[in-house]
């Protein structure tokens, strides 16, 4: 049943973007389109033919593969409630967001590849905020882990166990960073906006301006199934009662499909922040998460204020 | 016996001379089969030091100072193994990199030079006497002194030279009184002298004394700045030695040093992983500042130092909690992290020295789009750099994850105090592999993909296979790393139980299972590429692909200079690492008057803060007050005859008056 996780997660990245296209078009008072259109736009985009710049070598062309691939094994790891991912060990979070980084670093690479200013714009921005978006995620997890004494997710998740009022306001905004770093690191409001078109405002879809055909639709995929990912995450978060399995997945879907009507609203209500100020933004969510670091430590009794 | 053993001095100093006799053309080689001849039998006494206990040998009996012995324990073993891997690699590499050298005593001076600071390096690892390890470490830091001196026709070389030969002895000044201070106390010469010392005195003060002695090697902030101008300026393959072990060797003193200690090694802890945190950080940020691919390097490795210092000083601190947890974990990853450095960093070194080979520039400025012209070289590079940032699939994730370990093994079972350490240990470690991530995707992104930024670019000389075979062969050692971490792990497990942890290691298999996982996905993570490829390769020649130029929608002004620049590349640092980087801006704004503006350039060149605020201001202070003596040298013989007068005069009134 190991494969477990990685079954749901595919599953759920499927109508994910769809789900978001609805919720904004829903607000806006727009008729939505269909909300399996993002999968109709993939198979098109993998099945047209593909164009490479001429001064592109192979890092080019390998880069798209080398993220997407990164994304699946980042997924190997993640467990469902009480079923284990596909590998478990100790520290596997820290493999978790060092491969995803392993991606991001040949996806920069394939950019400044091109030698197109704009895509080195575009490398340089998306570097700068997923540096500064890591410490956030890893006092995050250091604190669950501080607080369950492992440090594998699998682990974590089993031992956690919420009851007192200060670890709901642990539980809270946990929930609350994990939404934002999925955002962040999904390209999406307030440090980037998908659906830009001027390339000087735009951060990781100038820096895969040149790709084509299937790699884009690979690239354009990975968004949706990193978005499952995360929520996969928020779900073990935030599950803490026993089910009978069948429930327990419909409870997962439902996670998926709020969180996904959540970043809809979200990206709804909310400006863009001025590219000068993202990291400020950032850095706010490593402060929410030393918080948290701190919560923890009250929960524990180390520390009274 | 002691025959042999001047038998042994001779046989080794005309074998070191015989190079002078030789061709220009062959000396390289000679170099290669002296190095080797030492590594052969130095490399021996390591593997029986690893496979048995510490073996000693008695090698000359000097009057007043007492026995020289040569010992090697595991320790030592350990770090005689990678000098001798990485020097005759770079041995090897220098018959390439040097072909072209035809001045007779140049190359003396190089063959000298670098036979004798491979011996050198050795020698520190065995001898544990004082004098014996002053003399292998002064010959150590002279011969480095004349590699660094090669290219010493070339302006600003001399004077780099100088401050690398100045720092090394305010270091070597620290390390003496040091040992004297011992032998004062203690009466003894030999390393021993540490547990007796230590046993009865405060052990901070001089364990702080050494650790700035080796320090200053080390290249830890803020006695690092000889380190970003020396490593550039010498030959690649001594870049390499230097940076891929023989800095190491100031960790070796340190962790000697630490071998002893008996007491306040939490306090020791604290400040060591204190400076190791501002050290990487330091190192990484300045590293991104530069465009020269050497120098980039060079900060990089006191990055690397700086990581190695936050797991010695995690494994202090875990000594002094009495958690052998923590300490494991802390000296297993610095150790690891020691092997891991010494294999990536000469590799990039190597590669930077084959572009610069092949280019004549070392300035990211001016390169670009090599990867079409030395795809080999590319491609060696791009394995070190991913290994550097600690990326898996590659070795530097595996000691990177055993310090994350440590500091998640340790976080629940700590008090607060250490639990907030830990956090920022957390956050720095987290930024600095995020920040080396920015720096060597900019590195090997700026340097060969793109397009070419200048001619330079283009007009390439090739590489020789003497160049890029060392470096296939340090490639294959960081494949062994992550193909087998416990192997390596129950090595390094041995010698920290040897010399620190004496009580054994109780999550051992936990953190066996971890790497095994690790080297498990990384194997599945390689799977999944390979197959993905594959099906993406197909679709792709299913439906056809077009070749077109990057700036092909319209636009036909494509300019070469429109790409990223190493200087637009880093950017957002000169903002956000205010403080820590500096730079020198040469810019002249344009005046209201100008009608007619003229052509104008920006230039930006990157400088090292600790250098211009700390160390440049205060030995102008110093100099300043020692010039004040100068009154005294007047010139004149006449007040010379009076200096004389006056001091006997002196003299005789002390002696009268019974003050001495």
């Amino acid at each position: 049943m190991q494969i477990l996780t990685l079954v749901l997660i595919l599953l759920a990245s499927l109508f994910f973007i769809g789900v978001i296209n609805q919720t904004k078009s829903f607000v806006s008072g727009r008729k939505s389109p269909n909300p399996w259109q993002p999968l109709k736009d993939w198979w098109r985009l993998a099945r047209k033919s593909s164009i490479y710049s001429r001064d592109t070598s192979f890092i080019f062309q390998i880069a798209p593969t080398i993220s997407f691939a990164s994304i699946l094994c980042a997924i190997l790891v993640i467990p469902f409630d009480n079923h284990k991912g596909l590998l478990s060990f100790e520290g596997d979070f820290v493999f978790f967001a060092y491969i995803l980084a392993t991606g991001k670093f040949f996806l920069i690479l394939g950019a400044l590849d091109t030698g197109s200013s704009f895509e080195g714009m575009g490398a340089n921005r998306e570097a700068l905020y997923s540096l500064l978006v890591e410490p956030a995620l890893f006092i995050l997890l250091g604190s669950l882990a501080m607080v369950t004494d492992h440090s594998s997710f699998y682990d974590i998740f089993t031992a956690m166990h919420f009851n007192t009022s200060v670890s709901f306001l642990i539980g809270g905004l946990s929930a609350y960073v994990l939404v934002q770093v999925a955002m962040i690191e999904n390209s999406r409001l307030p440090i980037d906006d998908p659906k830009t078109h001027l390339e000087l405002t735009m951060v990781h879809e100038v820096m895969v301006l040149d790709h084509s055909g299937f790699d884009l639709a690979m690239l354009q995929y990975a968004n949706a199934l990193k978005f499952s990912m995360y929520g996969m995450l928020i779900f073990n978060f935030l599950h803490n009662i026993e089910l009978w399995l069948p429930f327990k997945i419909l409870m997962y879907f439902g996670v998926q499909y709020v969180f996904a009507v959540l970043i809809g609203l979200l990206e709804s209500f909310r400006a863009r922040a001025a590219m000068q100020r993202n990291p400020e933004v950032i850095f706010v969510l490593t402060a929410m998460s030393i918080l948290i670091f701190f919560g923890a430590l009250i929960l524990m009794n180390k520390f009274s204020i | 016996m002691w025959h042999s053993t001047l038998f042994w001095i001779a046989l080794q100093i005309g074998l070191q001379l015989l190079v002078i006799l030789l061709p220009t053309r062959l000396k390289t080689a000679y170099v290669l089969a002296l190095v080797l001849f030492n590594t052969i039998w130095s490399s021996q006494l390591a593997f029986l030091a690893l496979l048995q206990e510490s073996i000693a040998w008695p090698l000359l009996r000097v009057p007043v100072i007492g026995d020289l012995t040569l010992a090697v324990d595991t320790l030592s073993g350990f770090f005689i193994l990678i000098i001798n891997f990485t020097t005759t690699l770079a041995a090897v590499y220098g018959i390439g990199y040097m072909a072209d050298q035809r001045i007779r005593v140049n190359m003396n001076l190089y063959a000298l030079s670098f036979q004798s600071m491979h011996l050198g390096m050795l020698l520190v690892c065995m001898l544990h006497h004082f004098f014996g390890f002053l003399m292998a470490w002064e010959l150590m830091s002279l011969a480095s002194f004349f590699l660094v001196l090669y290219d010493y026709e070339k302006p600003g070389i001399l004077s780099i030279a100088m401050k690398y030969l100045i720092q090394m002895h305010l270091g070597v000044l620290a390390i003496l009184v040091g040992f004297l201070w011992l032998y004062k106390q203690t009466g003894l010469f030999e390393f021993v002298a540490f547990q007796t010392y230590f046993a009865k005195n405060p052990n901070l003060p001089l364990f702080f004394l050494f650790f700035v002695g080796f320090g200053i090697k080390a290249g830890f902030f803020p006695l690092h700045t000889w380190l970003p101008e020396a490593h550039p300026v010498a030959p690649a393959q001594v870049s390499a030695v230097m940076s891929g072990v023989m800095i190491k060797l100031g960790l070796y003193g340190i962790l000697r040093v630490a071998t002893y200690l008996q007491q306040d090694a939490l306090y020791i802890g604290i400040i060591v992983i204190v400076i190791g945190m501002l050290t990487a950080l330091y190192g990484i940020l300045n590293a991104l500042m530069q465009h020269d691919l050497k120098k980039l390097l060079a900060f990089s490795s006191i990055e690397n130092i700086g990581i190695v210092g936050i797991g010695i000083g995690m494994g202090l601190i875990g000594m002094g909690l009495k958690d052998s947890t923590m300490a494991s974990l802390g000296f297993i990853g610095a150790l690891m992290h020691i092997l891991n450095h010494s294999m990536f960093k000469p590799l990039l070194f190597m590669g930077a020295g084959s572009v610069y080979k092949a280019s004549h520039t070392r300035n990211i400025e001016l390169l670009g789009g090599l990867i079409h012209r030395m795809p080999i070289s590319a491609t060696l590079f791009l394995v070190g750099s991913i290994a550097i940032c600690g990326l898996p699939p590659l070795n530097g994730f595996v000691s990177e994850f055993l310090l994350f370990q440590g500091i998640f093994e340790r976080l629940n079972a700590t008090n607060v105090s250490s639990e907030v350490l830990l956090l920022i240990t957390l956050i720095a470690l987290t930024l600095v592999g995020g920040l080396s991530i920015f720096t060597f995707t900019k590195a090997f992104g700026l340097t060969f993909l793109g397009v070419p930024r200048s001619a330079q670019a283009t007009q390439l000389t090739p590489v020789s296979a003497w160049m890029l075979a060392p470096q296939v062969g340090l490639v294959i050692g960081l494949v062994s790393i992550i193909l087998l971490p416990d192997v390596y792990f129950t090595f390094f497990l041995e010698i920290v139980g040897n010399l620190f942890v004496q009580e054994g290691y109780a999550a051992k298999g936990k953190v066996f299972f971890a790497l095994e996982g690790d080297t498990y996905i990384s194997l599945v993570f390689l799977c999944i590429i390979v197959v993905l490829f594959a099906l993406r390769s197909w679709v792709v020649r299913r439906f056809g692909q077009r070749f077109g130029s990057t700036w092909g929608c319209g636009y036909v002004a494509g300019n070469t200079r429109m790409q990223y620049t190493s200087n637009s590349y880093a950017h957002y640092f000169r903002r956000l690492g205010k403080g820590a980087v500096s730079y020198r801006e040469t810019y002249q704004p344009m005046t209201s008057l100008e009608i007619f503006p003229k052509e104008r350039s920006l230039e930006v060149e990157p400088t090292d803060t600790v250098e211009t605020n700390l160390i440049q201001p205060s030995t102008k202070k110093l100099s300043w007050l020692l010039q004040q003596f100068a009154i005294i040298q007047t010139g004149r013989t006449q007040s010379y005859i009076m200096y004389a007068f006056l001091f006997i005069l002196i003299l005789f009134l002390l002696t009268f008056f019974q003050f001495i």
